[in-house]
């Protein structure tokens, strides 16, 4: 049998029986129409982004106290309240927050943080506090229970096959640039015998990989290119997010990363231009969707593995924290401020405590915005899947 | 995985047994092309034509003999000009190709594929440090000093200017300390996490004060040490040197190390016990790697049957052993893009914790990049088989006789074979192949191999 016949579904590694405890409510708002045109773009700042000089509490002293070469004042900064003001390379989500379409979670984070950049980023991504060779991603898991022939979600720009998306049979689907999203021809594949472990996961990503080729370059060819992106590696792939957004079996969740923002020296100038390249990219994103109306069904999700210790270190840089905001622009997110500032000066090891668990705003996003059934994807307190962070409007 | 004609080598229950020296006259197992292949994949790459026939007749112990000794002109001596000339010109990608270009030739099994362990180890990036000189500097310290006691490494890379410059070792002064060699060299460099408390971070950072860099060169600027005393591990010392010190004697160092290489070299599941005695004995060796290399490739554990075909290529593993294996004199530049391509670039790894590896490598985005290196070599594109067309490999009287051809294409490209049913399906593949129009039997026989799941496993 040739690969190009094979069903999708299972070439995904998308195992399409029902779980015990699925509800059959959930099934069917997972079926809904209105619920298949809605996606979710995840964007990963990778290296622990600095979250005090994102959203900058720029009116409270210990904030300058603690960081007298690094605290961000005067003009420049935006300022969106009394208490806070945006980065000054944020100035492309002036406009966002005006229309209520930026929303700011405060002191994310979880309980006993780790400052291990690959320990945290993988208990994000993973969804569990304690992680083991066979750890899966929730993202990977979640879709696994969707049923049909959806494309999976997609990662864009990565190297490596990054944990969010594993499952136990498979990697999931990732994308560099369509132009190279091809297979010269297709080799002889003699049928797969028994496989189990990599040699199994190797034959599912190779099947994999020429179906969706296929696919997803049908999905991209019937969406023109979006207008008046900014020049960088991120405005690239939302780009070519924003085609496969627009398209109606196109993948329902994208992800990519930005990478640097481990900042312990010399961090004004690089951090600065970090966040220029997010916010100009995600603006021009969120233009390109608006032109048809298309963001109202696409929310973008902006997270960190930790964000940085309160103080500054003697390099003009900071070293690594816990808790910080994530960022949300786009359909269905309430706008604003949500959650309660995190204490300047009530610190865990000089760090900010977390007020809101990372785990209930994917479970809210999965439940609420895609209608994906969140339970047993993250642990503890949170495998019920009822958990929310008050993100989405009511 | 293996063919159903190999003899089942098992795995010793006992961890002293697993360790011993694999001796096929001792009845552990066969010296046959299976157990051969396997060695030289792990140890330098994967074998060049005619290499598994010639090391069959000699024994396991001669051949180890073999790989464990440096040449006479060894290839550094070789290749360290160019090296040098490459650097200057400060573009990674003429270094890396430079490198590439010596895995491919390397017959030393502590060489250079034993430098790439260490580079992603100790991982520094271009991008950050921007100076050929100093990566070279890391390059040819990871290579010369790897091979011997981890000690001497680990203080040469807390000194290493790239390093200190990479994670902000430079900048990392007294009063204000900078945390991020501190913990690299606890989390990934030494101990791993849970191996130490975020205290003692703080201290080690507070020890590594005054170490920076001036003109490219390592330094120890008094002036911005931290001359007050500093309890790591619960014991009082002062300054870097005797924090290395300190590290190298936690038991936890040798754990770590050992776990690391026994993935990197046998298997993606080490049993404990065995990692608890060889890190025992390690200890008692000086924990030098060159000894502990030749431990786990010599041992019954790297010969058992599960080992073999237990690790994923990543794509220099890939592209470095089809070179070998079609003996091609490919343009370097062309080594590396294809590389990078795949998610690998020598001298630019992800961050300071290097490659994740393993499954990571494989991904639908990876595998069409896999696929097309595949395509380029069997039709000899991209300048790949420049002097050496694939053709020159294979017996002209085989060209159109799909059994023989994928017989000798087998031979040379995967030694250990098919299981003898998928053989045969591919056999009929090739025989009915449509393709056969457009291009050869053998350049679609060559490409379907190199596209196997099986081919990308060592």
């Amino acid at each position: 049998m040739s690969p190009t016949r094979r069903d999708f579904l299972r070439l995904a590694g998308a195992g399409a029986m029902l779980l015990p405890g699925v509800s059959m409510a959930g099934m069917r708002a997972a079926l809904s129409p209105q619920d298949s045109k809605r996606r979710l773009v995840m964007i990963f700042l990778d290296g622990g982004n600095d979250g005090l000089n994102t959203l900058v509490p720029s009116s409270n002293d210990a904030y300058y106290q603690a960081r007298p070469e690094l605290g961000l004042k005067g003009k420049s900064l935006i300022k969106l309240n009394d208490d806070f003001s945006l980065h000054p390379s944020l100035s492309a989500w002036q406009e966002l927050y005006q229309e209520g379409a930026l929303s700011m979670l405060q002191a994310v984070g979880y309980d006993r943080p780790d400052y291990s950049h690959f320990v945290s980023r993988d208990i994000w991504h993973s969804g569990k506090r304690n992680m083991t060779e066979s750890s899966t991603g929730w993202l990977g898991s979640a879709a696994s229970r969707r049923s049909s022939a959806l494309l999976p979600p997609v990662a864009l720009g990565v190297a490596e096959a990054p944990l969010l998306l594993k499952t136990a049979t498979g990697t999931g689907l990732t994308v560099g640039d369509m132009e190279s999203f091809y297979v010269d021809r297709l080799p002889q594949m003699p049928e797969e015998m028994n496989q189990s472990g990599a040699l199994a996961l190797i034959h599912q990503a190779s099947s994999l990989a020429y179906e969706a080729s296929n696919r997803l370059r049908a999905v991209a060819a019937k969406v023109p290119e979006g207008k008046h992106y900014p020049d960088s590696a991120l405005a690239d792939r939302l780009k070519l997010m924003a085609r496969f957004a627009r398209a109606d079996d196109g993948p329902q969740v994208m992800w990519t990363r930005l990478g640097g923002f481990d900042t312990h020296a010399l961090q004004l100038g690089a951090h600065a231009s970090l966040l220029q390249q997010l916010g100009e990219a995600t603006a021009a994103f969120r233009n390109d969707l608006a032109v048809d109306g298309s963001y109202q069904n696409t929310m973008v999700l902006i997270y960190s593995e930790f964000g940085r210790r309160v103080a500054e270190n003697g390099s003009a840089g900071t070293d690594h924290g816990a808790a910080g905001p994530m960022f949300v622009i786009g359909g269905g997110a309430r706008g604003g401020l949500i959650g309660k500032a995190p204490s300047l000066t009530d610190l865990d090891q000089g760090n900010l405590k977390a007020g809101i668990d990372f785990r209930a705003v994917f479970s809210e996003c999965l439940r609420d915005w895609l209608g994906w059934p969140p339970h047993d994807l993250f642990d503890g307190k949170f495998a019920d899947g009822q958990a929310s962070a008050g993100l989405l409007k009511a | 995985m293996s063919s159903p004609r190999e003899p089942f080598v098992a795995l010793p229950q006992d961890p002293a047994a697993a360790l011993e020296a694999y001796d096929p006259q001792l009845g552990h197992g066969p010296w046959d092309a299976h157990h051969v292949a396997h060695l030289l994949r792990r140890a330098v790459g994967g074998a060049r034509p005619g290499q598994v026939e010639e090391m069959r007749r000699s024994t396991a112990h001669g051949v180890m003999e073999r790989l464990f000794t440096p040449s006479d002109i060894s290839l550094e001596s070789i290749w360290g000009a160019s090296g040098v000339a490459l650097a200057a010109t400060n573009e990674r990608p003429r270094l890396a190709s430079w490198w590439l270009m010596k895995l491919a030739q390397d017959e030393y099994a502590l060489g250079n594929r034993l430098a790439v362990f260490w580079h992603d180890h100790f991982s520094t990036t271009w991008s950050k440090i921007a100076d050929g000189q100093q990566m070279l500097t890391q390059h040819s310290a990871q290579l010369v000093l790897g091979a011997g006691p981890f000690r001497k490494l680990l203080h040469a890379m807390v000194e290493d200017p790239a390093m200190l410059r990479f994670l902000d070792g430079d900048s990392n002064r007294r009063g204000l300390p900078n945390e991020n060699l501190a913990r690299e060299l606890f989390e990934l460099f030494a101990l791993g996490p849970g191996n130490y408390t975020e205290a003692d971070i703080r201290e080690a950072a507070r020890a590594l004060t005054g170490n920076t860099v001036r003109q490219g060169s390592f330094v120890f600027e008094k002036m911005f040490h931290d001359p007050e005393p500093k309890k790591v591990f619960g014991k009082t010392i002062q300054n870097g040197k005797q924090l290395v010190d300190l590290i190298i004697e936690q038991p936890a160092c040798a754990d770590f190390l050992v776990n690391k290489l026994w993935r990197y070299y046998v298997s993606p599941d080490p049993p404990k016990d065995v990692l608890q005695l060889l890190a025992e004995r390690w200890r008692e060796h000086d924990l030098d790697t060159g000894w502990l290399v030749r431990t786990l490739l010599s041992s019954r554990a790297f010969h058992a049957t599960p080992s073999m075909f237990s690790l994923i290529k990543s794509p220099i593993d890939y592209v470095v052993g089809v070179i070998r294996a079609v003996s091609g004199r490919p343009d370097p530049r062309e080594m590396d893009a294809a590389c990078a391509r795949m998610g690998q670039e020598l001298f630019e790894p992800p961050g300071v914790q290097g490659w994740q590896g393993g499954s990571a490598w494989i991904h639908t985005a990876s595998w069409l990049e896999r696929t097309k290196f595949a395509f380029a070599v069997a039709a000899g594109r991209r300048g790949f088989m420049r002097d050496a067309p694939l053709g020159k490999l294979f017996p002209e009287r085989h060209r159109l006789q799909a059994k023989a051809l994928l017989d000798d294409v087998l031979r040379v490209m995967l030694p250990t074979g098919l299981g003898e049913e998928r053989r045969a399906t591919l056999q009929n593949q090739l025989e009915s192949s449509p393709n056969r129009v457009t291009t050869t039997l053998l350049q679609e026989t060559a490409y379907s191999v190199m596209c196997l799941p099986e081919y990308h496993l060592s």
